[in-house]
């Protein structure tokens, strides 16, 4: 009961501050609609042809040149245009062919220039599409080549080969592993939701760790130990309205995140639970070590935003860890929050079933008990 | 003046002796400039060793069918490719007996991939068909990796279909199986040389950048990260220096100096003054700082001047507004870091590197931050000191306009 009477203390403190309660709310459903329009940014449009555009840029085709150009517009990942065409589309890159050109011939007549920036995704496409198309114009000469040492005829083997390579099919397929009903990556917002959510209960360390400055400050936290309450009582009151604060903050961005965002959390609603639980533990117990380690209101501010930032650009919440060099991915990979990221995108990406929430609930459950008692040991010489 | 002077230098000292606002001014851009530069550094390096990790698995069920002319089966031969030297520092192989396993230990995030080699794979080759295709199944919540796995597999497939393709042309023409294999057999070795002088850029195929996107014409990835955290804190700076206030009116100092003959507008005067030098002194610090440990250019010296002072006039109004708004010491956490980090984001200080949509960068022109960028980056592009004169007037008429509302609200307050 006294532990329940310290929890309805906490929350109706916090709850009285509309201002900062209505920043617990409003920062992240912002931030997590700004993701969202940033991480669908670097995606192709979903309507129309988006292929990037290749302009061909040659005077007076040889051949070969006429053969390259067959090889290119038989690639589908691209779209060949004439260079006098290039201002109906917007080209990724262009490639310039020398007249006379001729792969087995002086240097000048077979030197291409393509003109692409290969920082780009639809660069790198466009590259890698030149130098198949290349590749198989060099296979080609160099079979009519062998045809001919062989005793064969080169001319059309030549031609047998280009014809071959145009009609190629694919040799490998690539597909998304998921469950078999349907695949949930599609929206940014998959990534953008539950990293926002992550980030945000972790700032919403600022308020529940004033609460406890303003105890220590006020020498309320001295008065209550005098008393017959135990540190561990007072510390477990503390976490509990954290804990409630945290999960409240938790659910409500899920609702957010389910009803305006299309982001499923529903499809495993017991396992988001689960890892919104441990997270929200975890949460918990962090709120109540940096209460107890600061010694004022400033501090709370700066130790809460330090660990926001760390544990979020860490722990994969901003951008996939993947795509991060691999020291820092290794080690963003240990950290609870990259935890909690794991357990949201197994349900909501992976589409996996509730038993992949059951790993990171238990490391997340076993970050929040360290933290907390850690916590308890500060709180406990805080108090005395 | 020399009242305001020694109000002035009182609240620096304390700002100085502060932990706290030197942690949030300087270690924490800085901090987060070095994070962003060690996450995104494999984006931007060429390197092999800044690859991801790549744990793959293979399920190998192809067969050499009886009597074939080959020693070992395609599938076989293809992870013998993957294994090779110059894959083995990134690519990880892991064989499995069959796709249960393999499924299970991609759900459980053991392995990024399954390459699945059909069983009549070999003998379709060999029959001159085209083999049922390989299947790959990648983790999806990954992204670089099916890219750099599509590109690896698309080019060994494409050598095998070359192989198939000389072999049975030349099958064709000489009817002789042992001139024929022969004569693949060159073939196989020409195609191995080929992809790799293709792939280390051969002298007649020059790639060239565009203008538009050279990156040499550029500022660095790092420059822009730091201006974006720059511009960032020292928001943040000035806010918490103007706290000073806030806690002197809440301690009761304030009452007692308006007690003095020190007329109010000196006091409110110093302290606006004592935000201002903080800024500068945060500004030239990280300035300073990227230029030695980044190794940032930040441009001509009076594109530099206009930008940071733009930046400066306007990061002190709004941080003498948003203190004259809140009510205690206390609000001042979400507030700050709520309201501030918000109008970062939309002002794309998080996403410099980023190419957001054309409304975000509308947006950013709605905020002191968006304009800030707007500088720095003309600036870091090298661009003439008149270029910068626009955002400059724009910083400095939003930072008058914000402090001139303050400074009202502070007059109303305390009169």
């Amino acid at each position: 009961m006294k532990i329940l009477a310290i929890t309805l203390k906490d929350l109706q403190q916090v709850l009285r501050d509309k201002r900062s309660l209505l920043f617990l709310i409003a920062m992240p459903v912002a931030f997590t609609l700004f993701m969202g329009f940033a991480y669908r940014s670097g995606s192709t449009p979903d309507t129309g042809d988006s292929r990037p555009v290749l302009v061909w840029d040659c005077a007076e085709p040889s051949a070969a040149a006429a053969s390259l150009r067959a090889l290119l517009e038989s690639d589908d990942s691209i779209k060949v245009v004439e260079r006098q065409d290039a201002t109906q589309s917007t080209p990724a890159g262009t490639l310039t062919v020398p007249a006379a050109f001729h792969l087995n011939s002086s240097q000048a007549n077979k030197s291409l220039t393509l003109s692409v920036d290969e920082t780009t995704s639809a660069g790198q496409v466009l590259a890698a599409a030149v130098r198949n198309a290349l590749l198989r114009l060099a296979s080609a000469e160099e079979i009519a080549a062998l045809s001919g040492s062989a005793g064969g005829d080169s001319a059309q083997a030549y031609s047998a080969a280009l014809d071959r390579w145009q009609s190629a099919g694919e040799w490998v397929s690539f597909e998304a592993g998921s469950a078999p009903a349907a695949w949930y990556g599609s929206s940014p917002y998959n990534q953008a939701s539950p990293g926002i959510l992550v980030q945000f209960t972790l700032f919403g360390l600022v308020t529940s760790g004033q609460i406890l400055m303003q105890e220590r400050k006020t020498r309320t936290l001295q008065r209550m130990l005098s008393g017959p309450l135990s540190v561990w009582q007072v510390a477990a009151g503390h976490s509990l309205a954290l804990l409630a604060l945290v999960f409240g903050q938790e659910m409500l961005l899920v609702l957010f995140g389910q009803l305006a965002l299309g982001v499923d959390y529903a499809r495993q609603a017991a396992a988001v639970l689960l890892i919104s639980l441990t997270l929200g533990l975890w949460i918990a117990a962090l709120g109540l070590l940096i209460g107890a380690l600061a010694r004022s209101d400033s501090q709370v501010v700066l130790f809460s935003m330090i660990a926001m930032f760390f544990f979020a650009a860490f722990g994969g919440c901003w951008f996939p860890l993947e795509i991060s060099s691999g020291l820092f991915a290794t080690i963003g990979g240990l950290l609870p929050s990259a935890w909690a990221m794991t357990g949201f995108q197994n349900m909501l990406i992976r589409g996996l079933s509730f038993s992949a929430a059951l790993q990171p609930a238990l490391i997340l459950s076993a970050y929040a008990a360290a933290t907390f008692a850690l916590a308890g040991w500060v709180f406990k010489k805080a108090g005395e | 003046m020399k009242k305001i002077f020694a109000i002035a230098w009182k609240d620096l000292l304390r700002s100085t002796r502060s932990l706290f606002l030197i942690g949030m001014a300087v270690v924490a851009p800085l901090l987060i400039t070095a994070l962003m530069f060690f996450a995104l550094g494999s984006m931007e390096s060429s390197d092999s060793s800044a690859l991801p990790q790549i744990e793959l698995g293979i399920v190998d069920s192809d067969q050499l069918p009886a009597g074939a002319s080959l020693e070992n089966s395609l599938g076989a031969s293809l992870r013998q490719a993957l294994s090779g030297e110059d894959l083995h520092t990134w690519l990880h192989l892991r064989a499995y007996s069959d796709a249960s396993a393999a499924q299970a230990a991609l759900d459980a995030q053991q392995i990024d991939a399954v390459l699945y080699i059909p069983a009549d794979f070999s003998a379709q080759f060999m029959q001159g068909a085209q083999p049922t295709a390989l299947r790959v199944v990648y983790d999806p919540a990954l992204t670089i990796t099916p890219v750099i796995l599509r590109t690896l597999l698309e080019n060994a497939m494409q050598s095998m279909q070359g192989a198939q393709i000389a072999l049975q042309i030349l099958s064709a023409q000489t009817q002789d199986p042992a001139l024929s294999a022969a004569a693949a057999a060159q073939y196989a070795d020409w195609s191995a040389q080929a992809q790799s002088e293709l792939a280390a850029g051969p002298a007649w195929l020059h790639i060239v950048t565009p203008a538009s996107a050279d990156s040499s014409s550029q500022p660095s990835s790092i420059a822009l990260i730091l201006a974006g955290q720059m511009i960032f804190f020292s928001f943040f700076t000035g806010g918490y220096a103007m706290l000073s206030i806030l806690h002197e009116a809440e301690e009761g100092t304030l009452a007692r100096q308006f007690t003095t003959p020190t007329a109010r507008i000196l006091i409110l005067s110093g302290k606006f003054l004592a935000v201002l030098l903080t800024v500068i002194l945060q500004g030239a610090v990280l300035l300073a700082a990227g230029r030695f440990f980044f190794g940032v250019n930040w441009g001509q010296p009076g594109a530099i001047a206009l930008a940071f002072g733009g930046q400066m006039i306007a990061a002190v109004g709004l941080a003498v507004l948003l203190v004259a708004l809140i009510k205690t010491s206390r609000q001042s956490g979400p507030v700050f870091g709520g309201l501030l980090t918000a109008m970062g984001m939309l002002s794309g200080l998080f996403t410099t590197n980023i190419n957001m949509p054309a409304g975000f960068d509308m947006l950013s022109r709605f905020t002191p931050q968006g304009w800030a960028l707007t500088a720095w980056k003309l600036a870091l592009n090298g661009h003439a000191t008149s270029d910068l004169l626009l955002p400059a007037v724009v910083l400095t008429a939003i930072g008058l306009a914000l402090f001139a509302a303050g400074a009202w609200r502070f007059n109303r307050r305390f009169a």
